[in-house]
């Protein structure tokens, strides 16, 4: 017969004093079978309560314990630890849970020693069910990960490293020192908190067993105690911490200046710099948001707020060069483009976008008037040919960046001109020619071949170019034909195509307009059809078209332009047919179109019959679309995609013929411009890695992109500077002739555009700093990087962050600049501070005479801030307004507080010296309101202890903000599944016996993290924390629990339920078996393949369901 | 003294619903006294014959407890009772188990006054619907 001890503990009179413990041994005793002794005791966990379990054990033979106390969170260890001792398995002990469930939270007695019954009772039904069971141990992997590295992380880093292991030392910021870098002194020493911690942060610098991670944060946490792996997100510091020497060249060229988070704004910093001249690492970093959206708009990827920069402070030669990196036409494209860059701008959602395009279009035409050819450097030349087919503005952008890469280009073209559609499609007042051909020369002067008149498939062919020595193909060959709408008389004289007549008129061949045109289409190519009849005397030009207005694909500005010039609109119209006379064009007939698109938003036009309308005659412009010539495109033996375009890979450009490449409109459909030359780029890099490497190029990952909604931190950067307007010819001007109509901007005005830049991305990458620096530790490329490490033990020192002072409107933080916090304070005190250590007014540099401190902004206020106190604030401000004594010995400061606590060692005598010596005035009391005053601020609350309203004029108001968690701590718990209490402070083991252990063996915490700490504790903690890891590293083994899945081979059918449930890849299939296999070392006991194992084949290791079972009959007994 | 006191077992997974349980104790938040609690590591481990046991054996309501969503400690060991409680309700339904007897919720450990607070409304629910009978006894009963 199996013999169970059943011990229950009064814990004092935690328990004893609502359940009645002697009742519960005795009854228990009595009436369950299986139980050989049942007592109780005042302490249980005490050794008297220990041995009496392993007297017993050896004694009276026990098989089994069940012991009802404290929660097993707390003292589960404890007694398999005495149970081993006297040589009983351990798994073979019960614990009850009769504190925290049941003597804590119920009120009558008489319930609670009945809960404490049934509970009790589960455990002795359940546990004869246990089995003895034995872990396996593992060795632990003795290198440690310590995340931040403020004082507490740098503490537990240093002693961990003296003890001879390796650190990894992760920190988010580009320094290492925390909070208390930014600190001046530290009470109640008031020694200098630079002078305590730069010995250790230079020490942790040179430490050859600290490996530093800065910019960097936790992705995720895998495995257990012992070995981790945890998955490291690196960002880019962009200047090389071996190469970089510190010198500073970098700083003095950056042409931007952003408020600086280490100064808590009460300055400003180039992106490139480093926070104070002691930091470490010592070495300069890029503060970079991420990709501006005007960038990430862009199809081709400019860099628009780096020329934007760039023009802003007058430096144009390299504002052009940066733009050429990307685009070859900055002229072209300043003058025709869509400009998606401005419709993501963040200044539009202030006043308006920066006038980006026309910026662009001075800095190309400003290289053109000088004679300047600003181009990026051209690589060594390289012997391989490659051949572009079309010279539109996707060929020519191929044939520059393949030049650029040093490859000999030639491109042919059908056409007698150069440019494709820029030449021939779009008229001379929107794109004068001679700017179109300093473009075009520019990338022919670089060393491009042409060849002119040259059709593709019929003067020249695939194999015909492979036995030119040509490696590569570009095949940009456009949409030159115009689609027809095929309706009746479309045939009759007069009825033309918008595009051959805009190609005619280019070329110089005759075009014939008459009196009366109408235009079909609503696009660009038909308002630049319609505006060119215009100029070519037509008396009357009407556009007619499918949509409304509002959704007309023309530009707005466009369609405006027409009108101004006479342009009749007639819209939501659909033609039916072409009216003649004498096999010439006399009118159009049109029928009224009720909705362009349909439900699926697909083009599906649908008319109202009945509604119909005649327009009078003699010339009719058809321009609702191009296409590809067929007859060309099919011959190629190219895989075509629907819609008879060749198909081509989005990214890659490569066809289904290895070398050949296509894009532009004849690989995406009509497209833009700008989407043109994106596509040149891409080709180019894929024609490059293709004769280098073979093969298909990989994907460049792009950087993340800034948040598209306005930040508060960038609208503070808006300059007042109005967008600059483009000088336009007046309508009556232009409509005759095909002049230029938009004049261009001046150099001021481009310089003015420049400034109004928010600098969304924060670093521009202009390359200024890059051109500068000696050692070129410059690599603006530099992309995120992931590490993998693995670590037996993890130590989490994230610290805190300040509670935001803007939560309490009536302190006018924010509105008033003499408003200040306690951290703003510090900065204002320190030497390497904004003023250099000068107290004094941020609104107009003044020593301030009067100083008011408010405590408790956000501390001990559960309705608007936190509930806790944030326990430094108070010593924190009696040192502040000692060291403003100390400046200014004749100043008064006033004190707000609430209480003064002022617990730890030298503290209480610090703040009577505070009060005594330095003649603080302490208010008791709340602060109602901050406001202005005749140039004062004037601070009204309220003397609780004198009773009555108080009025305190103040030269400068210091708010003690309190201290709460990290505003990310989420994604730390979650990586680490650490549990935080609900002020987002992580929850150590216990409050009082494992202040720095948590829920998770080999997971520590230290400092503040775990709740507010001053400097000595937070040191103190680090301290612990190192201790912990240090004796696991000791003892160097972990045992490995063996409550694990365990599979009945003869129950299983091989269904593979629980295959795929496993989160850890623990389960897998065997087909010689044709059964599940669970591999030990990965399980990690969860038991979700148990539960939903449908043979109940599967079974958690000391959670099996006969335990369950039997603890379920016990209690419901 | 005839109130109706509900017998009411507990599955809280042991790294978050148990502590909230613990931490409902260490703050002294006062519940009323029909639930036992049953330890497990994940609720994911439950398995529904757990959840028709108890109901078999004369409870009358159940609560399985788990991280929230995204916080598993087994990585998504709760989702996977949430897939399985749709079924396990309607199998409960047919065994004449009103909704309000078998509960999932998702408490996290720093959630103490939340447990306490899912306790309570429990046990009310609970009592309001009475004890709960097994459909071969209902019958019985009708027949007599």
């Amino acid at each position: 017969m199996k013999k169970v001890g059943v011990y229950i503990c009064h814990c004092g009179t935690n328990i004893g004093g609502k359940v009645d413990c002697a009742r519960v041994a005795e009854e228990l005793g009595a009436e369950m079978e299986h139980v050989a002794v049942s007592r109780h005791y005042k302490y249980m966990c005490s050794e008297p309560g220990q041995k009496m379990i392993r007297d017993d054990i050896a004694e009276l033979g026990l098989d089994y314990v069940v012991e009802a106390s404290c929660s097993p969170k707390m003292h589960e260890p404890t007694f398999r630890n005495a149970v081993s001792q006297a040589g009983m398995n351990q798994y073979n002990f019960e614990m009850v849970n009769i504190r925290e469930h049941c003597s804590w939270v119920l009120e009558d007695e008489e319930a609670a020693t009945h809960k404490a019954k049934d509970l009790v009772r589960g455990a002795i039904s359940r546990v004869v069910h246990h089995q003895p069971l034995k872990g396996s141990t593992t060795s632990v992997n003795p290198k440690v990960l310590v995340l931040g590295a403020g004082i507490a992380g740098i503490t537990a880093a240093i002693k961990i490293a003296n003890a001879g292991y390796q650190v990894y030392l992760v920190e988010r910021e580009e320094i290492i020192g925390g909070k208390m870098a930014q600190f001046d002194k530290t009470f109640p020493t008031l020694d200098c908190s630079g002078c305590i911690l730069t010995p250790k942060t230079s020490e942790v610098g040179r430490h050859p067993n600290i490996e530093i991670l800065t910019k960097s944060e936790i992705m995720e946490v895998t495995g257990f105690v012992g070995n981790f792996n945890v998955r490291v997100l690196q960002k880019p510091r962009y200047v090389s911490l071996e190469t970089c020497t510190g010198c500073g060249d970098c700083e003095e060229v950056c042409p931007i200046d952003v408020s600086s988070p280490f100064e808590l704004g009460m300055t400003t910093r180039h992106p490139i710099s480093r926070p104070f001249p002691q930091a470490i690492p010592n070495k300069y970093s890029i503060m970079r948001a991420g990709m501006p959206p005007c960038q990430a708009a862009c199809p081709a990827g400019v860099n628009v707020q780096g020329y934007m920069t760039l023009a802003g402070v007058g430096r144009f030669d390299q504002a052009l060069t940066l733009i050429r990196e990307r685009m070859p036409f900055a002229s072209v494209c300043g003058r025709i483009c869509v400009r998606p860059c401005e419709d993501a701008c963040k200044r539009g959602q202030i006043d308006a976008p920066s006038a980006i395009c026309y910026t662009k279009r001075f800095l190309g035409d400003r290289d053109r008037e000088l004679g300047l050819e600003q181009n990026p450097p051209l690589k060594e030349r390289r012997e391989e040919k490659v051949a572009v087919i079309g010279s539109g503005p996707s060929g020519l952008s191929a044939a520059y960046f393949l030049t650029l890469e040093g490859y000999q280009v030639t491109i042919f073209e059908k056409l007698p001109v150069m440019g494709g559609m820029l030449a021939v499609g779009i008229p001379d007042y929107r794109l004068p020619r001679d700017v179109l051909d300093h473009e075009i020369r520019n990338v022919l002067n670089m060393g491009v071949q042409v060849k002119t008149g040259v059709t593709f498939g019929k003067d020249i062919t695939f194999d015909s170019l492979d036995q030119d020595g040509f490696k590569a193909v570009y095949l940009a060959t456009g949409l030159h034909v115009n689609r027809r709408l095929n309706v009746e008389g479309e045939d009759l004289d007069g009825v033309g195509g918008g595009v051959e007549m805009l190609r005619n008129y280019t070329l110089g061949e005759e075009v014939k307009i008459g009196k009366t045109a109408v235009v079909i289409g609503g696009g660009n190519v038909a308002l630049d059809v319609a505006r060119s009849a215009i100029r070519l005397g037509a008396e009357t030009v009407v556009l007619a078209c499918l949509e409304s207005r509002e959704e007309m694909p023309a530009w707005e500005r466009e369609i405006e332009e027409g009108l101004e010039e006479g342009l009749i609109l007639h819209n939501s119209w659909g033609p039916t047919r072409f009216l003649g006379e004498n096999g010439k064009i006399s009118g159009v007939e049109f029928k009224r179109c009720t909705s362009v698109f349909d439900e699926s938003g697909r083009f599906n036009p649908a008319y109202d019959e009945s509604e119909c309308m005649e327009l009078k005659c003699d010339t009719v412009l058809v321009a609702i679309g191009q296409s590809s010539d067929g007859d060309i495109i099919g011959g190629l033996g190219l895989e075509l995609a629907p819609g008879g375009r060749i198909a081509a890979d989005p990214d890659t450009l490569a066809t289904s013929r290895p070398g050949v490449f296509c894009g532009g409109d004849g690989m995406l459909g009509p497209a833009t411009f700008v989407q043109a030359v994106s596509h040149g780029r891409q080709a180019a890099l894929s024609i490059h890695h293709y004769i280098e490497h073979g093969g298909l190029r990989p994907v460049e990952m792009k950087e993340r992109p800034v948040d598209k909604d306005l930040k508060e931190s960038e609208r503070v950067r808006a300059k007042p500077v109005e967008r600059g307007r483009m000088p336009m010819l007046a309508p009556e001007e232009r409509k005759h002739s095909f002049d230029a109509i938009e004049l261009g901007f001046t150099e001021e005005m481009a310089k003015a555009e420049g400034q109004r830049c928010l600098s969304c991305g924060i670093c521009c990458q202009c390359g200024e700093c890059v051109r500068k620096c000696g050692p070129q530790a410059i690599d603006l490329s530099e992309k995120e990087k992931i590490r993998d490490l693995d670590v037996g033990a993890i130590v989490v020192a994230t610290g805190v962050d300040i509670f935001d002072a803007k939560q309490y409107p009536e302190y006018g933080f924010g509105k008033y600049p003499d408003v200040i916090t306690n951290l703003q304070f510090e900065r204002l005190c320190n030497a390497s501070g904004p003023t250099s250590g000068r107290v004094v007014r941020p609104s107009n540099g003044e020593v301030p005479q009067s100083v008011v401190f408010i405590q408790c902004v956000g501390s001990r206020d559960p309705a608007k801030g936190k509930e806790y106190c944030s326990k430094v604030c108070c010593m924190v401000s009696a040192k502040q307004l000692s060291i403003f004594k100390h400046h200014n010995p004749d100043g008064q400061a006033y004190v707000f507080y609430i209480d003064n606590r002022t617990g730890g060692k030298g503290y209480e005598e610090f703040l009577r010296r505070a009060i005594e010596e330095e003649n603080a005035q302490y208010i008791r009391g709340r602060v109602a309101k901050v406001f202005e005053e005749g140039g004062r601020l004037v601070v009204r609350g309220e003397n609780s202890l004198a009773g009555g309203p108080v009025e305190v004029e103040a030269d400068l108001v210091v708010l003690a903000t309190g201290l709460t968690a990290q505003q990310d701590y989420m994604n730390v718990s979650r990586a680490l599944n650490l549990a935080t209490d609900k002020n987002g402070f992580f929850i150590e083991l216990h409050p009082k016996l494992g202040p720095v252990e948590t829920s998770l063996s080999g997971i520590y915490l230290a400092g503040a993290a775990q709740g507010p700490k001053d400097i000595p504790e937070s040191v103190a903690q680090g301290g612990a924390a190192a201790g912990e890891v240090l004796t696991l590293f000791s003892i160097g083994q972990v045992e490995i629990e063996p409550t694990t899945a365990q599979l009945n081979e003869r129950l299983c059918t091989g269904c593979k339920t629980c295959e795929g449930l496993c989160a850890y890849d623990a389960i897998s299939f065997s087909e010689q078996t044709k059964l599940a296999v669970i591999n030990a070392a990965l399980c990690q006991g969860c038991g979700t393949c148990a539960a939903a194992c449908p043979a109940a084949a599967i079974a958690v290791a000391h959670y099996t369901p006969d335990q369950i079972f039997a603890q379920i009959e016990g209690i419901l007994a | 003294m005839n109130r109706f006191e509900p017998r009411i077992i507990a599955f809280l997974c042991n790294w978050c619903s148990y502590v909230a349980a613990d931490a409902a104790g260490v703050a002294r938040l006062t519940q009323l006294p029909n639930v036992r609690v049953i330890r497990v590591n994940c609720s994911g481990m439950v398995d529904p014959s757990y959840v028709m046991k108890a109901f078999a054996d004369g409870a009358d309501g159940v609560l399985i407890g788990g991280c929230h969503p995204g916080d598993c400690h087994y990585i998504s060991g709760n989702i996977k009772t949430l897939r399985r409680s749709f079924l396990l309700k309607s199998l409960l339904r047919e065994l004449g188990v009103e909704d309000g007897r078998f509960r999932l919720e998702w408490i996290a450990a720093s959630e103490g006054p939340r447990y306490a607070k899912v306790v309570n409304e429990m046990v009310e629910e609970i009592r309001s619907l009475g004890p709960y009978v097994p459909p071969q006894r209902r019958s019985a009963k009708g027949a007599a």
